[in-house]
């Protein structure tokens, strides 16, 4: 990831700048003019890097195919929207919410999601590798057919969540609350549910 | 500056490319593996490695540094004075050092091992096995444990933010470990 972010202009403010304005998203001037160009920006190419998008909502968007490297989401909000066969590395969805979107076939590596609340997604056939779900709020989601290498749900809640034919290995559930979670089918022995330390 | 993650499938291990944005000279903090994706890394992004950083001296964090050592005239840093069979330069705890125009802190932190070393660069942790997403290192004894715990919620929990990169697992946060880590919670009671 590229490290140098500016700050937002806003006096005694320290949260990242949102990109295309030089304030955040809370003190943003303009909101909605800002929401356009984010929209236009979106819509208008499929590689997207190191863009901070902080804290906004993106509804009913087709983000289908697009490359997302070392963005940051923290805080944002996702309604609605389709996300297959995207690609997503390195990025951070802290504290994100996700309601309906879909990412089957996705591609996500090293990328943070912690603290987030996903409802009604679908990741069904993605490769999810070394990527960090640790304190999501899970409900009705489908990892099914998935590749989850070296992921991690810790201290995760999980409700009727499947993880049918998936790949499982080095996968931390530690800690989680499990409401109706399906692993027909995966490797789950290769998983870690008890508290164990690191091999080396 | 920019940081690139490379996963050793020999020692499930991850080591750190560190450098410029448009290349030059530039670190790698726990050389886990020295293969031909991670040469590929290094010399797509017109990368010279200067500095190689251990966070501590176990093999699944060195074994490629020999390797890269015959490619590249790095200097090497750790908390061991003798590191991939020479001599290395020493860091101590607190310690401030400027390598390729990019500054690093380095924190010790006791417990896994006598010699682990937190580099902190701007707002980036990079942790080795002191403290991984969802957990910390692994520990000899209850008093080890206990003196890991407390150096992690001393010198990297007191910062208000952060992004954290392990030596195994996937990235995370300073505040998710801080929120979401078990074994920092029960300490914390």
């Amino acid at each position: 990831m590229d490290t140098s972010k500016a700050v937002c202009a806003f006096p005694g403010c320290e949260k990242p700048a949102l990109s295309f304005t030089s304030y955040c998203a809370e003190h943003l001037p303009d909101p909605h003019r800002h929401m356009e160009r984010v929209m236009d920006y979106l819509s208008g190419r499929e590689d997207h890097s190191d863009i901070c998008l902080a804290g906004i909502t993106i509804s009913g968007m087709n983000l289908e195919k697009h490359r997302f490297r070392d963005c940051i989401f923290d805080e944002a909000v996702f309604l609605d929207c389709s996300l297959e066969k995207s690609m997503i590395q390195g990025c951070f969805f802290s504290n994100a919410r996700f309601e309906n979107c879909r990412f089957s076939g996705c591609e996500i590596r090293y990328s943070i999601f912690c603290g987030s609340d996903f409802r009604d997604c679908d990741f069904q056939g993605s490769d999810i590798l070394h990527s960090n779900f640790n304190g999501i709020h899970g409900l009705r989601l489908n990892f099914s057919d998935s590749d989850l290498y070296y992921s991690s749900f810790v201290s995760s809640r999980l409700e009727e969540v499947r993880f049918i034919d998936c790949n499982l290995k080095k996968v931390n559930y530690l800690n989680t609350t499990r409401d109706t979670v399906n692993f027909k089918y995966s490797n789950y022995e290769e998983a870690v549910f008890a508290a164990i330390q690191n091999e080396e | 500056m920019k940081i690139f993650t490379h996963f050793s499938f020999v020692s499930f291990s991850n080591s750190y490319l560190v450098g410029p944005a448009e290349g030059g000279d530039a670190i790698i903090i726990d050389p886990g593996i020295m293969d031909v994706p991670l040469l590929q890394l290094i010399e797509k992004n017109s990368y010279t490695i200067r500095y190689i950083l251990i966070t501590h001296n176990h093999e699944s964090h060195i074994r490629g540094g020999r390797t890269l050592l015959k490619i590249y005239p790095a200097e090497v840093f750790g908390g061991s004075a003798n590191l991939l069979d020479r001599d290395s330069s020493l860091l101590k705890d607190g310690d401030s050092i400027e390598l390729g125009g990019i500054k690093i802190e380095s924190l010790q932190v006791f417990g896994h091992s006598s010699d682990s070393m937190v580099y902190r660069i701007g707002s980036c942790f990079f942790t080795g096995d002191v403290l991984s997403a969802g957990g910390i290192g692994s520990t000899p004894n209850r008093y080890a444990r206990a003196l890991l715990i407390q150096g992690i919620q001393q010198k990297l929990l007191s910062f208000p933010k952060g992004t954290v990169y392990p030596g195994h697992g996937p990235p995370s946060t300073i505040e998710a470990e801080r929120r979401f880590n078990p074994f920092l919670q029960k300490e914390n009671e």
